[in-house]
């Protein structure tokens, strides 16, 4: 060590004990180093309550007590906890892909007008309700203690998925002769949305769930590799939002069992609309009938289409009541609203 | 249950489609591939307050009104918000995999704390980063979706800058630090104007922020350091180059607010000058870190060289943007701000 002149004031050190905690053993495991690998100890176990609400400390780090506080925060670890975020975090990033060059463009070739008109009603759909996918989980991360950090950044890698996911369908749209047709209803209303339990039961139990069925449909509704592989890959992210979705209510439930009503409450107020909405669980209007046009095959074929679009609707349907099912709502079987429940099967 | 046959309707089929065919270019089927025609005309003012995507075809319903606010083109746009957007999903990349972990190798424990406590700082400014923007997406109206498109990326990329520096800071036998004085946070939270924001976010951490990660990793002895600070700073390129085009664009589109945000500025600086002097446990982790074997008052000698850098930095964004004359009105502690402890 060189000796060099005092002319700098001694350093007084008090942060290096700042009473947190070190020395943790820690080992990367098979996917590499994970937030489940380092959050161990104090990093660890978020609080049931917590009572950073109004800075931005990390979880496990030292508070100043002097922090100019920033805003309101949710407190109870229920009202927004999900078991699985670390996971699906980690999964997303390991997960992203690339609109630009993951989709094998090149496999796109010119459909009869029918087709290519179905689908761009379709992607028109798609790529208007994916942005409110993405503003409303964003428009909740400033109310997230940074005791539940993984919440929110399980909520940053669904806005990146979801922003991917309009993109897509925009450039599938312009990119073989056909282009964006009459938008729908869309769903910004959705942005109106207060509770986050209420934005999760509405959007990742039911909307991105529907959705996810769809996607899971697209070997049947793409009409080539390109689209066949959008899908496919939307329906992988789609599934991480699911899972969270599900895994939050079933927390929500378990510890705050007396929010019950209050769920369905929201759920009597969500079912009806998807009746209305243009891409929802009716089979009239403009983006169902351009289903059923792609899944027979051309205007030609349309019933053919029609009761294929039948067994997706009820697929849909019932891949929901499972999902209520697994959070703790079997009970919504019988209070499911009618346009929903004719799907169902015993 | 509605299976009977019917007779389609299919009057959609008839919507007055704008038809294109977008060819891939050298990066594949970007955004700029598919601006043609109509879908690539960003009006100046988005005159629809729902989602309605750009470019599509006329006669939709009218329905709700929803929470944008952001409806002119002035206030939000950046002619490279496209190309950085696809750049941001090139160049992704995991902190689980993606950083050489097995490097790290045992360090003194000073050392190893001053670590910890540079990261508190860095995965505390991630973390800020995401409330910032998550309260700011949803007020950009559809029509500039290139830019909404783009910050998903930065609010993606800044979740992943708080995990990796927690990673760092509890992989190696240290820990989390004392959170930052929060002076800074207050300032960006605080912004009323999404070009104030930008600038304090984009311009300010951004250049700051890049300058301090290439010192660190040019001071730090591992490869899994060196990476991560090599990696965060390219994702932070990215965000001070939209800082800049959106600053430059919002002056060429309205001159009349050169003086306000000369004016305006001072609030960030101020705020960035304070918590810096402020932060004293990571003032002196920067000195441990920086001086390294040459002793603590080489670390304060690189330390203060590099302030002198950010500020440096932030004025050359300013400058790129059309703003030269900020360079002599800015908050004179930026370039200093531990005057008073040296």
């Amino acid at each position: 060590m060189t000796t060099e002149t005092a002319q700098y004031p001694a350093l007084k050190l008090d942060w290096l004990e700042p009473g947190t905690e070190s020395g943790l053993s820690v080992t990367p495991s098979r996917r590499g180093l994970s937030l489940e690998d380092v959050d161990k100890g104090g990093y660890g176990n978020p609080p049931e309550h917590t009572t950073n609400l109004s800075t931005m400390r990390q979880r496990g780090s030292a508070a100043r007590g002097n922090t100019p506080r920033v805003g309101r925060r949710w407190d109870a670890k229920a009202e927004l906890w999900s078991a699985s975020a670390a996971m699906l975090y980690e999964e997303a990033q390991a997960r992203q892909w690339s609109s630009a060059l993951d989709i094998p463009w090149h496999t796109l070739t010119a459909l009869p007008d029918d087709l290519e008109l179905a689908m761009c009603q379709l992607c028109t759909f798609l790529t208007q309700v994916e942005f409110i996918a993405a503003d409303l989980p964003a428009r909740f991360m400033p109310f997230i203690s940074p005791d539940f950090y993984e919440v929110q950044l399980f909520l940053g890698s669904q806005a990146m998925d979801e922003s991917r996911h309009e993109d897509v369908f925009r450039k599938r749209a312009l990119a073989n002769g056909g282009g964006l047709m009459r938008p729908g209803r869309g769903a910004s209303a959705l942005l109106s949305l207060q509770d986050f339990t209420e934005m999760t039961a509405l959007i990742h139990l039911v909307g991105e769930g529907f959705v996810q069925t769809m996607f899971r449909m697209g070997e049947l509704v793409g009409q080539n590799e390109a689209e066949k592989r959008i899908f496919r890959l939307c329906a992988q992210d789609e599934s991480r939002h699911v899972a969270f979705g599900v895994t939050h209510l079933k927390y929500t439930l378990e510890t705050e069992p007396e929010r019950r009503e209050e769920l369905h409450a929201y759920l009597d107020r969500f079912e009806p609309a998807l009746a209305i909405s243009q891409g929802g669980i009716t089979i009239e209007g403009d983006v169902s009938e351009s289903m059923a046009v792609l899944l027979g095959g051309g205007t030609a074929h349309f019933d053919e289409g029609r009761q294929k679009l039948l067994a997706i609707r009820k697929k849909q349907v019932n891949e929901y009541m499972h999902r209520l099912e697994v959070v703790g709502l079997s009970e919504r079987r019988e209070r499911m609203h009618e346009s929903l429940r004719q799907y169902l099967t015993v | 249950m509605p299976d009977e046959p019917r007779t389609p309707d299919l009057k959609w089929m008839d919507a007055e489609v704008e038809r294109v065919r977008a060819v891939p270019g050298e990066h594949g089927m970007t955004l700029e591939a598919i601006n043609i025609g109509r879908y690539g005309v960003v009006p100046d003012h988005w005159p629809y307050l729902d989602d309605t995507p750009r470019g599509a075809a006329p006669g939709g319903p009218v329905t709700f009104a929803s929470s944008y606010s952001i409806m002119d083109k002035a206030d939000v746009w950046a002619e490279n918000a496209a190309q950085l957007y696809e750049e941001a999903i090139r160049e992704r990349w995991t902190s689980a995999a993606d950083i050489p972990w097995a490097t790290l190798q045992p360090l003194p424990y000073e050392q190893e704390r001053a670590i910890g406590q540079i990261c508190t700082r860095l995965s505390e400014q991630g973390f800020l980063t995401q409330q910032v923007l998550g309260h700011w997406l949803e007020k950009i109206a559809y029509g500039f979706l290139e830019v909404k498109s783009f910050l998903a990326t930065q609010l993606y990329d800044a979740g992943r800058q708080c995990e990796v520096f927690r990673k760092r800071a509890l992989a190696n036998g240290g820990g989390l630090g004392i959170e930052t004085p929060g002076i800074w946070n207050r300032a960006l939270v605080d912004s009323l104007k999404w070009t104030e924001c930008s600038v304090g976010l984009h311009i300010l951490q951004g250049a700051t922020t890049i300058r301090l990660l290439e010192a660190l990793e040019t001071a730090l002895p591992s490869e899994a350091d060196q990476t991560i600070c090599r990696l965060v700073a390219r994702d932070q390129r990215r965000h001070l180059a939209y800082g800049e085009a959106h600053l430059a664009f919002h002056l060429q589109k309205r001159p009349e607010r050169r003086e306000q945000l000369n004016t305006g500025f001072f609030r960030a600086e101020s705020a960035y000058a304070s918590d810096t002097a402020a932060d004293r446990p990571f003032c002196e982790a920067l000195v441990i870190v920086l001086g390294g074997a040459d002793g603590h008052d080489a670390g304060w000698r690189r330390l203060l060289a590099l302030q002198e850098r950010q500020a440096q930095a932030y004025l050359d964004a300013l400058d790129r943007a059309g703003m030269p004359e900020h360079r002599a009105r800015a908050y004179a502690a930026i370039h200093r701000p531990l005057a008073a402890l040296v």
